[in-house]
Protein backbone atom coordinates (compact mmCIF):
# COMPACT_ATOMS: atom_id res chain seq x y z
CA UNK A 1 0.00 0.00 0.00
CA UNK A 2 1.46 3.32 -1.04
CA UNK A 3 1.60 5.96 1.65
CA UNK A 4 -0.29 9.24 1.78
CA UNK A 5 2.75 11.22 0.65
CA UNK A 6 2.88 9.34 -2.65
CA UNK A 7 -0.81 10.06 -3.17
CA UNK A 8 -0.10 13.74 -2.49
CA UNK A 9 2.82 13.63 -4.91
CA UNK A 10 0.67 12.16 -7.67
CA UNK A 11 -2.11 14.69 -7.04
CA UNK A 12 0.29 17.62 -7.28
CA UNK A 13 2.09 16.14 -10.25
CA UNK A 14 -1.22 15.73 -12.08
CA UNK A 15 -2.27 19.28 -11.27
CA UNK A 16 1.01 20.96 -12.19
CA UNK A 17 1.52 18.84 -15.31
CA UNK A 18 -1.94 19.82 -16.47
CA UNK A 19 -1.08 23.48 -15.87
CA UNK A 20 2.06 23.06 -17.97
CA UNK A 21 4.29 23.75 -14.97
CA UNK A 22 6.24 20.49 -15.12
CA UNK A 23 8.95 20.46 -17.75
CA UNK A 24 8.65 16.94 -19.15
CA UNK A 25 11.21 15.95 -21.74
CA UNK A 26 12.13 12.98 -23.88
CA UNK A 27 14.81 10.52 -22.82
CA UNK A 28 16.89 8.06 -24.78
CA UNK A 29 14.32 5.36 -24.10
CA UNK A 30 11.14 5.53 -26.16
CA UNK A 31 8.07 6.13 -24.07
CA UNK A 32 10.04 7.26 -21.00
CA UNK A 33 9.76 10.92 -20.01
CA UNK A 34 11.77 12.89 -17.47
CA UNK A 35 11.18 15.92 -15.30
CA UNK A 36 13.92 17.44 -13.15
CA UNK A 37 13.45 19.64 -10.10
CA UNK A 38 15.63 22.39 -8.74
CA UNK A 39 16.55 20.76 -5.42
CA UNK A 40 18.41 17.86 -6.97
CA UNK A 41 15.72 15.27 -7.64
CA UNK A 42 14.25 14.08 -10.89
CA UNK A 43 11.58 11.63 -11.94
CA UNK A 44 10.72 9.51 -14.90
CA UNK A 45 7.37 8.22 -15.97
CA UNK A 46 6.83 5.22 -18.20
CA UNK A 47 4.49 2.34 -18.96
CA UNK A 48 5.10 -1.36 -18.60
CA UNK A 49 2.96 -4.43 -19.20
CA UNK A 50 0.64 -4.94 -16.26
CA UNK A 51 1.63 -7.60 -13.74
CA UNK A 52 -2.00 -8.37 -12.99
CA UNK A 53 -3.96 -7.77 -16.20
CA UNK A 54 -2.76 -9.66 -19.29
CA UNK A 55 -3.73 -6.98 -21.83
CA UNK A 56 -3.18 -3.96 -19.59
CA UNK A 57 -0.36 -1.60 -18.69
CA UNK A 58 0.88 -0.10 -15.45
CA UNK A 59 2.17 3.45 -15.21
CA UNK A 60 5.47 3.58 -13.36
CA UNK A 61 7.09 6.58 -11.67
CA UNK A 62 10.77 6.41 -10.71
CA UNK A 63 12.49 8.99 -8.52
CA UNK A 64 16.22 9.71 -8.76
CA UNK A 65 18.63 11.61 -6.54
CA UNK A 66 21.26 14.06 -7.76
CA UNK A 67 23.67 11.20 -8.49
CA UNK A 68 21.14 9.53 -10.77
CA UNK A 69 20.47 6.68 -8.32
CA UNK A 70 16.97 5.28 -8.06
CA UNK A 71 15.55 6.26 -4.69
CA UNK A 72 11.92 5.22 -5.17
CA UNK A 73 9.86 3.40 -7.76
CA UNK A 74 6.14 2.79 -7.71
CA UNK A 75 3.28 2.10 -10.07
CA UNK A 76 -0.46 2.58 -10.01
CA UNK A 77 -0.74 -1.04 -8.87
CA UNK A 78 0.98 -0.12 -5.57
CA UNK A 79 -1.92 2.08 -4.46
CA UNK A 80 -4.26 -0.81 -3.80
CA UNK A 81 -7.82 0.40 -3.34
CA UNK A 82 -6.83 4.03 -2.72
CA UNK A 83 -8.42 6.76 -4.82
CA UNK A 84 -6.66 9.78 -6.28
CA UNK A 85 -8.97 12.66 -7.08
CA UNK A 86 -11.80 10.20 -6.53
CA UNK A 87 -10.54 7.99 -9.35
CA UNK A 88 -8.60 4.77 -9.64
CA UNK A 89 -4.87 5.65 -9.44
CA UNK A 90 -4.32 4.17 -12.92
CA UNK A 91 -6.59 6.81 -14.46
CA UNK A 92 -4.78 9.72 -12.80
CA UNK A 93 -1.32 8.32 -13.53
CA UNK A 94 -2.26 7.54 -17.11
CA UNK A 95 -3.40 11.15 -17.51
CA UNK A 96 -0.06 12.35 -16.15
CA UNK A 97 1.73 10.02 -18.55
CA UNK A 98 -0.30 11.32 -21.50
CA UNK A 99 0.40 14.93 -20.51
CA UNK A 100 4.10 14.14 -20.06
CA UNK A 101 4.23 12.55 -23.53
CA UNK A 102 2.37 15.44 -25.13
CA UNK A 103 4.60 18.00 -23.45
CA UNK A 104 7.84 16.19 -24.21
CA UNK A 105 6.94 15.50 -27.83
CA UNK A 106 5.82 19.10 -28.39
CA UNK A 107 2.21 18.10 -29.05
CA UNK A 108 0.89 20.26 -26.19
CA UNK A 109 2.56 23.33 -27.68
CA UNK A 110 1.39 22.43 -31.19
CA UNK A 111 -2.22 22.03 -30.00
CA UNK A 112 -2.11 25.39 -28.17
CA UNK A 113 -0.64 27.10 -31.24
CA UNK A 114 -3.23 25.63 -33.59
CA UNK A 115 -6.06 26.53 -31.20
CA UNK A 116 -4.64 30.08 -31.11
CA UNK A 117 -4.69 30.27 -34.91
CA UNK A 118 -8.14 28.75 -35.29
CA UNK A 119 -9.70 30.78 -32.51
CA UNK A 120 -11.75 33.85 -33.45
CA UNK A 121 -13.48 36.36 -31.12
CA UNK A 122 -16.91 35.05 -32.09
CA UNK A 123 -15.95 31.73 -30.49
CA UNK A 124 -16.13 33.45 -27.10
CA UNK A 125 -19.83 34.12 -27.59
CA UNK A 126 -22.30 31.51 -26.34
CA UNK A 127 -23.21 29.09 -29.10
CA UNK A 128 -26.77 30.24 -29.74
CA UNK A 129 -28.22 28.68 -32.84
CA UNK A 130 -30.46 30.87 -34.96
CA UNK A 131 -33.59 29.19 -36.22
CA UNK A 132 -33.27 28.10 -39.79
CA UNK A 133 -36.30 28.79 -41.92
CA UNK A 134 -35.55 25.82 -44.10
CA UNK A 135 -35.81 23.48 -41.20
CA UNK A 136 -39.28 22.14 -40.58
CA UNK A 137 -39.52 20.60 -37.12
CA UNK A 138 -41.81 17.82 -38.32
CA UNK B 1 32.07 12.63 -33.18
CA UNK B 2 28.66 10.91 -33.15
CA UNK B 3 28.44 11.38 -36.88
CA UNK B 4 32.03 10.27 -37.47
CA UNK B 5 31.42 7.12 -35.42
CA UNK B 6 34.26 7.88 -33.00
CA UNK B 7 32.45 6.42 -30.01
CA UNK B 8 35.50 5.43 -28.00
CA UNK B 9 36.37 9.04 -27.17
CA UNK B 10 32.89 9.98 -26.10
CA UNK B 11 32.45 8.53 -22.58
CA UNK B 12 35.32 10.68 -21.29
CA UNK B 13 33.86 13.74 -23.02
CA UNK B 14 30.46 13.10 -21.48
CA UNK B 15 32.09 12.65 -18.09
CA UNK B 16 33.89 15.99 -18.41
CA UNK B 17 30.72 17.69 -19.57
CA UNK B 18 28.80 16.25 -16.62
CA UNK B 19 31.47 17.42 -14.15
CA UNK B 20 31.32 20.88 -15.69
CA UNK B 21 27.54 20.99 -15.40
CA UNK B 22 27.66 19.77 -11.79
CA UNK B 23 30.19 22.55 -11.02
CA UNK B 24 28.06 25.21 -12.70
CA UNK B 25 25.00 23.94 -10.87
CA UNK B 26 26.60 23.81 -7.44
CA UNK B 27 28.80 26.91 -7.58
CA UNK B 28 26.35 29.51 -8.87
CA UNK B 29 24.21 30.80 -6.08
CA UNK B 30 22.49 33.12 -8.54
CA UNK B 31 21.10 30.32 -10.67
CA UNK B 32 17.34 30.39 -10.92
CA UNK B 33 15.54 27.27 -9.65
CA UNK B 34 14.32 26.51 -13.18
CA UNK B 35 17.92 26.65 -14.46
CA UNK B 36 19.04 24.32 -11.67
CA UNK B 37 16.33 21.90 -12.75
CA UNK B 38 17.33 22.12 -16.41
CA UNK B 39 20.99 21.46 -15.57
CA UNK B 40 20.05 18.47 -13.41
CA UNK B 41 17.93 17.12 -16.26
CA UNK B 42 20.87 17.54 -18.65
CA UNK B 43 23.24 15.78 -16.23
CA UNK B 44 20.84 12.82 -16.04
CA UNK B 45 20.49 12.69 -19.81
CA UNK B 46 24.24 12.77 -20.40
CA UNK B 47 24.67 10.04 -17.76
CA UNK B 48 22.23 7.89 -19.73
CA UNK B 49 24.03 8.56 -22.97
CA UNK B 50 27.40 7.82 -21.39
CA UNK B 51 26.10 4.47 -20.09
CA UNK B 52 24.60 3.61 -23.44
CA UNK B 53 27.84 4.35 -25.28
CA UNK B 54 29.87 2.43 -22.68
CA UNK B 55 27.58 -0.58 -23.11
CA UNK B 56 27.88 -0.43 -26.88
CA UNK B 57 31.68 -0.17 -26.67
CA UNK B 58 31.77 -3.18 -24.33
CA UNK B 59 29.90 -5.12 -27.03
CA UNK B 60 32.26 -3.80 -29.75
CA UNK B 61 29.38 -2.08 -31.49
CA UNK B 62 27.80 1.35 -31.96
CA UNK B 63 24.84 2.54 -29.90
CA UNK B 64 21.47 1.76 -31.42
CA UNK B 65 19.29 4.65 -32.55
CA UNK B 66 22.05 7.19 -33.02
CA UNK B 67 19.54 9.67 -34.47
CA UNK B 68 17.65 9.82 -31.18
CA UNK B 69 20.90 10.07 -29.25
CA UNK B 70 21.91 13.05 -31.42
CA UNK B 71 18.50 14.62 -30.92
CA UNK B 72 18.72 14.38 -27.12
CA UNK B 73 22.26 15.79 -27.13
CA UNK B 74 21.20 18.70 -29.37
CA UNK B 75 18.18 19.50 -27.22
CA UNK B 76 20.24 19.47 -24.04
CA UNK B 77 22.95 21.65 -25.58
CA UNK B 78 20.27 24.16 -26.61
CA UNK B 79 18.98 24.27 -23.03
CA UNK B 80 22.50 24.68 -21.63
CA UNK B 81 23.27 27.47 -24.09
CA UNK B 82 20.14 29.31 -23.01
CA UNK B 83 21.27 29.13 -19.38
CA UNK B 84 24.81 30.22 -20.23
CA UNK B 85 23.41 33.18 -22.18
CA UNK B 86 21.27 34.14 -19.18
CA UNK B 87 24.28 33.82 -16.85
CA UNK B 88 26.48 35.89 -19.17
CA UNK B 89 23.83 38.56 -19.31
CA UNK B 90 23.57 38.60 -15.54
CA UNK B 91 27.35 38.84 -15.12
CA UNK B 92 27.45 41.64 -17.70
CA UNK B 93 24.73 43.53 -15.86
CA UNK B 94 26.59 43.12 -12.55
CA UNK B 95 29.87 44.33 -14.07
CA UNK B 96 28.24 47.33 -15.65
CA UNK B 97 26.45 48.07 -12.42
CA UNK B 98 23.06 48.03 -14.08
Amino acid sequence: MADDKLIKLIELLAKRSDQGKVRWEKTLDDGVFQAAFSEGFSMRISERPSETEPEGTDVVVTLYNEEGEVIERFSDADFGGAKIFGKHPYQTMKEIYTTARRTAMGAAKAIDTIIGELHEPEDDQPDVRTPNDDEVPF
Amino acid sequence: MHRLDIWSLLPDRYSSLKRLLVTIRSSNANLLPKHRAVLLGAIQQFSDIEKKVERALANHSSPSNVAKLNEIVSLQLDHINEILAALRQEIGIEKNGR
